[in-house]
């Protein structure tokens, strides 16, 4: 359980791995999302593009990996979003492309329709063509559209219409505040959303499965972030902060962050590779900095799972 | 017709005298009964049973003049009461419920030098209630086995019962009864180990003379344990029993639980069962003062990774660790522990 739960927490890594300069994808994500991860670079950082390509050339057969393998992605953004009904997972999936990039269209099929004998289906929404398939519960994705020189992948056509009906995560006071925080943010930036107890209700069910409660203070967050830098294939640098709600429980958040950083330094222990981390509190803000070195072997080892599979409820235990 | 009268009387005696006989031998019976069960038996103490590969043992006061536990065993009751029972079984429950809790309970760890797996060994302190097992054998051997085929062995001249070879282990797997004690493991070869030291314990044996020494070290630290506190642990670490086990469970799940084991010699830990909460004291002695640092942050992180997994069934646990001189102290407490404790048996039964 717990080695799933090290790689549960590299995925937020790996998803805030990819970001942030006048990034084109987040404008498409609504802020009903829980979380949303935005890597950008995805071509000129060193670092990012070994990223792609580890998981481009890793043995597990993934749709997606061959919707990469055709064409050369600029930035993109995966936002998880309520369950709904009883698919397993709700994502959206924002992928930006060069202009005048040629995306081939049955590549794009392909990922919506793992079973060649399903239908693939059409519908105009604000002026844009929805393709879908009809599935129950669509494994990952069932829905795209493409608008210029974007693609938007959804586990159905409903949140892509919510994607283009907005408003946009952009918007909210949570998400401005994480991209203040990190005003110097490279490769990825992740943000999780605890409006309403968005994120905790999301954390619950993966806990009741994990039968271990990873965050004892997700009740008492605002939002949490991370940033990192993905130096290249075997060094990582980056951030994750934690914003109280107030100050009455930051020594609690605190003791979270310290024990995150104490269970990435025991899984780095193990696989022999260097890790340091500190944590620093300031009003009710808790960052827990780090620094990794040789973790090429463990990237392997993640795209070799499947990523999504990870944070999957179903498979999470 | 007074000839028939006459019969009747003659046949009426007869049927008196036979259900007077009856019940003569019914009452005898349970006279006899009674006095088996109840006659002296031999008394043996736990700490003679430990395997001569033990290093570890954790002790479990069970008598109830403990007000903490007599809390626990009486809300253990109503709990069971208000499950659906018939009648029948609810009256023969509330008779026999005190007097079927073992007076002490202690699990002992073993580690076989050319084996990275512990054996554990329960010592079950039940005084003369242990015979019932031998006239109920079957039906605990159902429960015991969770109804997979068993064997008897009669080896060092004793009774041994286990799972028929070949059978898929699901938990215990051999059981024997030494005096008072019932004596149950996870292998055979452990309880054998486990009776062999009972019948040895007075052999001085020079060829092992190291591991009788540790064990009596053991039975003395069980003694002292026995006379304190409600529960009990102690480690002994000399001999890298304890480095061996984490080793091959880090190794296995990749994950570095207790890097700084090595420097840990040995772990003796006490815990208080009161009527409102637990607390509880586990010291760490280490070899190497040099690294008490690292043995505090071991401490603390299974101290967070032990918070977390409890929380996720609603209890709350609170803690310290320090350093103190040569050793790192973790001290907790344990708040509304019988309220959690029940309601998360209730809703597990609500959930089934």
């Amino acid at each position: 359980m717990r080695s799933k739960l090290i790689i549960c927490l590299l995925v937020f890594l790996v998803a805030a791995a990819f970001t942030i300069e006048a990034a084109e994808t987040p404008k498409f994500v609504p802020d009903s999302c829980i979380s949303v991860v935005t890597v950008s670079n995805a071509q000129n950082d060193p670092g990012i593009s070994w990223l792609l390509d580890a998981w481009i050339n890793s043995p597990r057969e993934s749709p997606l990996r061959e919707f990469f393998k055709s064409t050369a992605a600029k930035e993109m953004s995966v936002a998880v979003f309520p369950k709904k009904g009883d698919s397993p997972l709700y994502l959206l999936f924002v992928v930006n492309f060069a202009k005048g990039a040629k995306i081939n269209k049955d590549v794009m099929n392909n990922v919506i329709m793992p079973d060649p004998d399903a239908k693939l289906q059409s519908v105009s929404y604000k002026g844009a063509t929805i393709n879908f398939v009809s599935v129950d519960t669509p494994e990952d994705f069932s829905a795209y559209t493409v608008l210029q020189d974007k693609v938007l992948f959804g586990s159905d056509v409903d949140v892509l219409k919510e994607a283009l009906d907005g408003p946009s995560v952009e918007k909210s006071s949570g998400y401005q505040n994480v991209r203040a925080q990190f005003p110097q943010a490279k490769d990825g930036l992740l943000f999780a959303d605890n409006k309403g107890s968005k994120f905790l209700n999301f954390l619950q069910p993966l806990e009741k499965k994990w039968k271990m409660t990873l965050l004892l203070s997700a009740e008492y967050l605002e939002w949490m972030g991370s940033s990192f830098d993905v130096i290249n294939s075997t060094r990582v640098a980056g951030k994750f902060v934690f914003q109280g709600k107030d100050t009455s429980y930051i020594e609690d958040i605190q003791d979270d962050a310290e024990f995150l950083g104490e269970v990435f330094k025991r899984k780095f222990i193990a696989e022999k590779i260097d890790y340091s981390s500190e944590v620093e509190v300031k009003d009710r803000t808790v960052v827990l900095n780090f620094q990794i070195d040789g973790i090429e072997p463990l990237w392997k080892k993640l795209f070799a799972q499947g990523v999504l599979s990870l944070i999957r409820p179903e498979s999470a235990e | 017709m007074k000839n028939n009268s006459w019969k009747f009387l003659q046949n009426k005696t007869l049927v008196v005298k036979i259900i007077l006989g009856f019940v003569a031998l019914v009452v005898l019976f349970i006279i006899g009964f009674t006095v088996w069960l109840f006659r002296p038996i031999k008394e043996v103490p736990p700490c003679e049973l430990f395997p001569s590969s033990a290093f570890s043992f954790f002790f479990l006061n069970l008598n109830q003049s403990n007000t903490g536990l007599s809390e626990i065993m009486a809300k253990a009751k109503d709990e069971v009461l208000n499950t659906k029972m018939g009648f029948a079984k609810k009256t023969l429950f509330k008779i026999a419920f005190p007097s079927v809790i073992p007076k002490s309970l202690v699990g002992v760890l073993s580690l076989a030098e050319d084996s990275d797996e512990p054996d554990l060994v329960f010592i079950v302190s039940m005084g003369k209630i242990v015979r019932l097992i031998k006239i109920f054998g079957g039906s605990f051997d159902t429960i015991v086995f969770q109804g997979a085929p068993s064997q008897k062995k009669r080896e060092l001249r004793h009774n041994f019962k286990s799972l028929a070879p070949a059978t898929e282990k699901r938990g215990p797997s051999a059981y024997t009864i030494v005096g008072n004690n019932l004596v149950i493991g996870t292998s055979l070869p452990s309880v054998k180990d486990a009776y062999r030291s009972h019948i040895e314990w007075a052999i001085e044996h020079p060829a092992k003379a190291k591991e009788d020494a540790r064990r009596r070290y053991l039975a003395e630290m069980l003694r002292q344990a026995s006379m304190q506190r409600d529960a009990s642990l102690y480690v002994d670490n000399n001999d890298s029993a304890l480095s061996k086990i984490f080793k091959t469970v880090e190794e296995k799940f990749a994950f570095a639980a207790f890097p700084s084991i090595d420097a840990v010699a040995t772990i003796k830990g006490e815990v208080r069962i009161l009527t409102e909460e637990v607390t509880g004291n586990i010291t760490f002695y280490c070899r190497e003062s040099e690294m008490l640092r690292d043995v505090k942050s071991d401490v603390k992180f299974i101290y967070g990774a032990l918070k977390r997994k409890l929380r996720a069934s609603d209890i709350d646990m609170k803690g310290n660790v320090q350093i103190e001189g040569n050793t790192v102290e973790f001290d907790f407490q344990i708040p509304d522990f019988m309220d959690s404790i029940f309601s998360n048996i209730t809703s597990e039964q609500g959930d089934t």
